[in-house]
């Protein structure tokens, strides 16, 4: 061996694809490679599979014998059963056999005592992160894939089209990468493998009683649609509550996907990278993405005659969607911690000039409640063009108010709960505490007006618009939601005014007032204690190397 | 308790010799667990090529020094540099050039030996036809190459010790950062193991070593830096240690008969510390250089006093880390 370091030689795909490369890396090839030559060692793989795929087949056979003897089902239904049968098999045993093979992806790491090793190694998280993925499904893949010789049988009887196969295909598959990606992530987060393997059993529990309740519907559906299998309902589906369509449903776990990525590579990373900006920019994109296909999809729907919802329910729940995804930014982003490492304050420090503005995906707090800000105004004015666009010349006037009123105040709300993340962050809480006290505190914000209706002792009290004020039950967004409905009397509606003005507009105005407040104490202790705010304070931590 | 630092060594000539420049340099590192200052203010250079000690008690702060140096944890303040990189700011980079084994580690199952160490070449990113001449090249280093197809699992504690070196030469690394590389092996292991760092000493690789076996580290060490409590508390080069006083010979002279005002004849002289007489026997700390011995024996002779016999007691790097720490954690 020589006595310098090895220089590293290009591969084919460094040479030929460099920046594919440099974002990708090798995919964790080698550690997907490692786990295979131990697995496949193994007799338990095989019998793994044969198991599964026996279940499977057993299960389909009996079916086909059971139903080809009743005479009042034809061949078309017998398929159509065959084949929502298969799914749902499918379905369930993804969901709840695989689970146990990634939940343990890195506690088997850490408790093997080998993640050191690896994490010294020049593999990125990334790529480590993207190793672990492709072996724990690569199991649950194959197993996909072998079982569409059992699917065929259902062809035989016809009644089920390409597509829907297709399309029940692209969802099982999607499921086994969600699956596998979310075993990772929680052996990333947990430090032992039963702890993983119990915790990654509760969440598959919640999707699964979500599943069953989305199928119950589907089902019911099917009874009175054109189309007789899961899938052609699916698509069509109009959920309750907030409203996801099936496009949104389908997207859901698309989006959770690369979150989880993100999350996972995040837990592996060392303390001085940037864990922040990948996840604002992929936030950046999917809120509005997420928003417009349920946007899309309600168009398509009046285009094709088939709306359900009302135009108020539905713009009422988009609203919602809006609101309950930026209040989950305003808690992730402005409490990060305020203490960024020299690292990333050199790196994101040269970003100067006409770079300038993409600090609003630099971490930190301050740049977190930048960002916050500027992702609720964007996403409320596109909603509300959209809005508009939508309209045309028919626009109705209550709805339009509505409309007008919500999205004017929801980025005030929002940079609120941001602006006291920011505050909070400041103060040295850590990210955790930060964000409990952020949701405690918004949390009896939205529960004021329940809580003064709930106080007797005050009943006769006549309030004027100064205790009112005070009381401040009009900051809750429930307060102002209901300030806002079509239905309410006249008598009622003075409730809702302050000082002769709608509470609305006076939340408004207290809103900017606490964000005005925050933002200047979180700015003055920032200062105080050396956390970066518009710069990033390079001059100060940056020493000159030897 | 005041830190000892040597910086050169002295030539025969009297003129100071040319330091290689440091392959790494730590300036000033701190590191914190919350409240706990596990690492406070340490500052050390080790020279290219050199094997550097690095000896404490337990929870003085070796290892979270050494994983500090590994890019596992980030410091809370100071600079470090290894091969002219910075830990903080280019970790990709120094994960090449280091070569770092923890002080527990695990091992793959259901591999072999072989696909053990190619695991690792190929995630320090080497192509397949370099890959196998390397880990040929490795387990011939480390001696291993009759257990390239045995599987891990079943090798022996020294084994796994051995293969673990192994996997940390894979990428040719110029620092070798071994936490306690010969805990739990048996003598005959522990004495394979120093002679393989030597052979990578000469191979032009700089090791830095961390170990509980300290008669072992004063064979193999060129320098040592001794922490205690998270600082530092000694450091340089080994020759140098004994000539600065650190580890000062302990000297019994044996007296034909006894005689009074032994202790202050003795003090006269600056070489001599720690004198204890008792009847006819004398007991003093000698902390000049070998070749100056004479003037103690000198001075004595020129006050009349009958020596019988000297017994001249070397100092080993054991006596010095017992003098210099006293056993504090954090």
């Amino acid at each position: 061996m020589s006595s310098s370091s090895t220089e590293i030689d290009c591969g084919f795909f460094e040479r030929r694809f460099p920046t594919f490369a440099r974002f990708f890396g090798n995919f964790g090839w080698p550690i997907f490679v490692r786990q295979l030559r131990a697995d496949f060692r193994k007799n338990r793989f095989f019998l793994f599979q044969f198991l599964c795929l026996c279940i499977l087949g057993v299960t389909l056979i009996a079916m086909i014998s059971s139903q080809a003897n009743d005479d009042r089902k034809t061949a078309t239904q017998i398929g159509q059963s065959l084949f929502n049968s298969f799914f749902v098999i499918q379905y369930l045993v993804i969901l709840l056999v695989f689970p146990a093979c990634s939940s343990t992806a890195f506690t088997e790491e850490r408790v093997g005592l080998t993640i050191d090793l690896l994490l010294t190694s020049t593999l990125r998280p990334s790529e480590i992160v993207w190793g672990k993925f492709l072996a724990a499904t690569v199991y649950c893949l194959l197993y996909v894939i072998a079982s569409i010789p059992l699917l065929s049988i259902s062809f035989l009887f016809g009644g089920v089209e390409l597509s829907e196969v297709l399309i029940a295909y692209a969802i099982l598959v999607g499921l086994t990468l969600v699956i596998s990606m979310l075993g990772v992530c929680m052996s990333s987060c947990c430090s032992g493998s039963m702890l993983s393997t119990l915790a990654m059993y509760a969440i598959v529990l919640v999707i699964t009683l979500l599943s069953a309740y989305v199928y119950s519907a589907l089902e019911e559906a099917s009874g009175s649609g054109s189309s007789a299998t899961v899938i052609g309902e699916l698509l069509r589906w109009k959920g309750p509550g907030l409203s996801l369509g099936g496009g949104q449903l389908l997207l859901l776990p698309a989006l959770c996907f690369p979150y989880l990525f993100l999350i996972t590579a995040n837990r592996i990373r060392p303390p001085s990278d940037d864990k922040s900006l990948p996840l604002r920019l992929l936030t950046f994109f999917a809120i509005p993405a997420f928003i417009a296909v349920g946007f899309s999809q309600h168009f398509f729907a009046t285009a094709s005659g088939g709306v359900t919802v009302s135009r108020m329910g539905w713009i009422r729940d988009v609203v919602l969607q809006v609101f309950l995804l930026l209040s989950v930014c305003a808690l992730i982003f402005p409490t990060e911690d305020a203490n960024i490492s020299r690292r990333n304050r050199s790196h994101f420090g040269r970003w100067t000039g006409l770079r300038y503005p993409l600090r609003v995906f630099s971490p930190g707090p301050f740049w977190g409640f930048t960002y916050t800000v500027l992702l609720s105004v964007l996403t409320c004015a596109g909603v509300f063009f959209a809005w508009e666009a939508s309209c045309g010349v028919a626009a109705e006037g209550p709805l339009d108010h509505f409309v007008e009123q919500t999205l004017m105040t929801l980025p005030l709300c929002v940079g609120a709960v941001g602006a006291l993340g920011f505050f909070l962050a400041t103060c040295d809480f850590t990210p955790l505490y930060s964000r409990l006290t952020t949701v405690f505190i918004c949390l009896i914000t939205l529960l004021l007006p329940l809580i003064f209706l709930l106080s007797s002792a005050e009943q006769d009290k006549v309030w004027t618009s100064w205790d009112v004020l005070w009381r401040g039950s009009y900051l809750s967004p429930i307060t102002l939601w209901i300030s806002l409905s079509e239905s309410l009397m006249d008598e009622e509606k003075k409730q809702f005014i302050l000082f002769g003005l709608p509470v609305i507009e006076v939340a408004r105005i207290v809103y900017a007032a606490v964000i005005v407040a925050l933002c200047t104490g979180g700015v003055c202790l920032s200062r105080r204690a050396g956390y970066p705010v518009l710069g990033m304070n390079t001059s100060r931590e940056q020493r000159k190397g030897p | 308790m005041k830190s000892v630092e040597v910086e050169t060594t002295p030539s025969p000539q009297g003129g100071a010799v040319l330091e290689p420049a440091p392959i790494v340099e730590v300036r000033g590192l701190s590191k914190n667990y919350g409240d706990t200052l596990a690492v406070d203010d340490l500052s050390f250079q080790v020279a290219a090529g050199e094997i550097f000690g690095f000896i404490g008690p337990n929870g003085a702060g070796k290892t979270t020094t050494l994983r500090v140096l590994a890019t596992l944890l980030e410091p809370t303040a100071g600079d470090i540099y290894i091969d002219g990189l910075c830990v903080v700011n280019e970790t990709e980079q120094v994960r090449r050039v280091i070569g770092y084994m923890p002080d527990y580690f695990g091992v793959y199952d259901g591999i072999t030996v072989a696909e053990y160490l190619d695991f690792f070449a190929s995630a320090y990113g080497l192509r397949r036809p370099k890959r196998r001449s390397v880990v040929q090249d490795v387990l011939d280093l480390t001696d291993m190459g009759d257990l390239k197809d045995r599987m891990v699992a079943s090798l022996s504690k020294g084994m796994k010790q051995r293969l673990c070196l192994a996997k940390t030469l894979v990428h040719d690394p110029k620092v070798l950062i071994l936490d306690e590389p010969a805990s739990a092996l048996d003598p005959r292991a522990r004495i394979e193991m120093r002679f393989l760092l030597k052979e990578l000493c000469q191979m032009g690789k700089t090791v830095l070593i961390s170990s509980h076996i300290l008669t072992e580290l004063s064979d193999l060490c060129d320098s040592v830096a001794i922490i205690e409590k998270g600082r530092l508390v000694a450091c340089g080069k080994m020759a140098l240690l004994h000539e600065k006083g650190w580890g000062a010979d302990r000297v019994k002279v044996t007296l034909h008969e006894p005689r009074d005002g032994l202790e202050a004849i003795l003090l006269q002289s600056s070489l001599v510390e720690s004198v204890a007489v008792k009847d006819c026997e004398v007991l003093f700390d000698y902390t000049g250089a070998p070749a100056e011995f004479y003037r103690v024996i000198k001075l004595l002779a020129d006050h009349d006093i009958p020596i019988l016999a000297v017994e001249h007691e070397s100092r080993n790097l054991e006596d010095l880390f017992m003098k210099l720490t006293r056993g504090d954690v954090q």
